[in-house]
């Protein structure tokens, strides 16, 4: 089926499950996931190569949901990417990663730079779940069926991860204070 | 963790039964500790939820396939910002919509993005469920809206027709193939009562050849309002790192930079009464300055 076909198909069925427009997708929900990403990924580039991974695998499976299916099915991938991804990170231990490269396309604001860094200091699952959370505007059963857990884990990871958050962000705020 | 650090943490994700809310009220009122972690985590979670800024999407990486016909409307920030603006002086200057020959009556476009000029638009993709163009503009509040609308706004359909067609009036030699619009950048106003806008670059073999600029009305909505050709560097000759760094002094070093527009004097390295984007950086102190497309520094308070 070609692109042309399919954005046809898509425009006339939306109603209904459909094969997804990947390439519009792409268009209307990649910067939110992006952005997404951003907050929880160890760098920009490690953003932008998740999303790439995550519209990729959306891609080959080629799966048939409803419009209002397409944006939790995006953020489960690319959760579970970021997640496995950090947890390997943990594993073999990648080269420290300063978490303030500066980015092109966006504002340069360094209580916003404060959060992600605070963000990555914290165990992937549980800054997955604030972001999903606070900043996308999941329920927590929403996140419970994105992230594949029960809601009492997500209520969990939310009350654990506000706690670590606080301590990052403590840290962050004042560097010179000593770590606990 | 204690009864009443539950209860603070459940406060911030539903609201409490009135026991539970008096309880922890009594105990808050008497604990100053709580109080200030309760203060603490209500900070975070605004924080936490608080606006990025938008991120420009990169090209879509598709294996064995040509991402930059795939990826349509949207151009990567790799490519594009490694794109210089603008403001040729050999180049058209901007162009405002009334100017352009749009449709008399606003219909909506035919096209999906990317648009190809050159095609029939009885050929063209059928378009996404997107906001139909009225006079009164599209959807503008975000970058996804923008992505998604401005390539249907007919002042825009009718700006890259010329773009690509030999002998028009707003043709352009370096418009060649398909045409893309790039990942828009938002510009605030720099000061009343100037429009925040998005500026919009077009590109054609991974070159910016041009910009449109579309102001975000009071109402979130937002309309092409005027194109210009570009050479250099987009949206600024100074990435925004070299801007902290030259906003910067020891003592008191750059905390935000943003880009800002209003309509500049020759001296700031730009024609007389051309439009473009320039940073404005606010150190910790709160003081602000600009800094031009020549690199030229300025207190904010000196621009008039």
């Amino acid at each position: 089926m070609t692109r042309v076909q399919r954005q046809i198909t898509l425009g006339l069925r939306q109603e209904g499950r459909s094969r997804v427009d990947w390439d519009g997708a792409y268009v209307r929900l990649g910067p939110a996931l992006l952005r997404y990403l951003g907050r929880i990924a160890r760098n920009r580039a490690d953003a932008e190569d998740l999303l790439q991974e995550t519209f990729e695998r959306a891609t080959r499976a080629d799966r048939t949901l409803s419009e209002a299916d397409v944006r939790p099915w995006l953020y489960r991938v690319a959760t579970n990417l970021a997640i496995d991804r950090a947890r390997r990170g943990q594993l073999i231990r990648w080269i420290p990663f300063t978490g303030r490269e500066p980015d092109e396309g966006a504002a340069f604001d360094a209580r916003a730079d404060a959060v992600r860094v605070a963000l990555r200091a914290i165990p992937p699952e549980q800054a997955g779940a604030l972001v999903l959370r606070l900043h996308e505007g999941f329920s927590r059963t929403e996140i419970a069926k994105l992230m594949n857990v029960s809601e009492r884990t997500v209520k969990d990871r939310l009350e654990r991860g506000r706690e670590n958050f606080a301590a990052a962000y403590r840290r962050e705020e004042s560097p010179d204070e000593p770590r606990t | 963790m204690n009864h009443v650090r539950e209860l603070i943490h459940r406060s911030l994700e539903e609201p409490l039964g009135p026991g539970d809310q008096a309880r922890m009220t009594e105990h808050l009122t008497a604990c100053v500790s709580c109080a200030a972690l309760q203060a603490e985590l209500q900070r975070n979670d605004r924080l936490l939820g608080a606006r990025d800024n938008a991120l420009s999407l990169p090209p879509r990486r598709i294996r064995g396939r040509s991402a930059a016909r795939v990826v349509g409307p949207l151009v990567g920030s790799a490519a594009v910002l490694a794109l210089a603006l603008i403001v040729g002086t050999q180049l058209p200057g901007w162009r405002i919509a009334s100017q352009a020959g749009s449709p008399a009556s606003p219909q909506p476009s035919p096209f999906g993005s990317p648009v190809d000029p050159r095609v029939d638009p009885r050929d063209q993709p059928a378009p996404p469920a997107v906001a139909i163009p009225t006079p009164s503009g599209w959807p503008g509040r975000t970058h996804e809206e923008v992505a998604l609308n401005i390539g249907r706004d007919p002042f825009v359909v009718s700006v890259m027709r010329e773009l690509v067609l030999p002998g028009a009036a707003g043709h352009d030699p370096r418009a060649a193939g398909l045409l893309s619009l790039g990942v828009p950048i938002y510009v605030k106003g720099f000061n009343e009562p100037l429009h925040d806008i998005w500026l919009v670059p077009v590109i054609s073999n991974a070159e910016v050849i041009g910009a449109f600029s579309a102001p975000v009305l009071p109402n979130g909505r937002a309309v092409a309002g005027s194109y210009s050709g570009f050479v250099g560097r987009f949206p600024h000759p100074l990435p925004m790192a070299d801007a902290v760094t030259k906003g910067s002094v020891p003592s008191d070093p750059v905390v935000l930079a943003e880009l800002v527009w209003t309509t500049l004097g020759s001296r700031q390295g730009i024609a007389n009464g051309q439009t473009a984007p320039f940073w404005r950086v606010f150190r910790k102190s709160g003081a602000s300055v600009l800094i031009f497309s020549d690199g030229t520094i300025m207190a904010a308070q000196d621009l008039r």
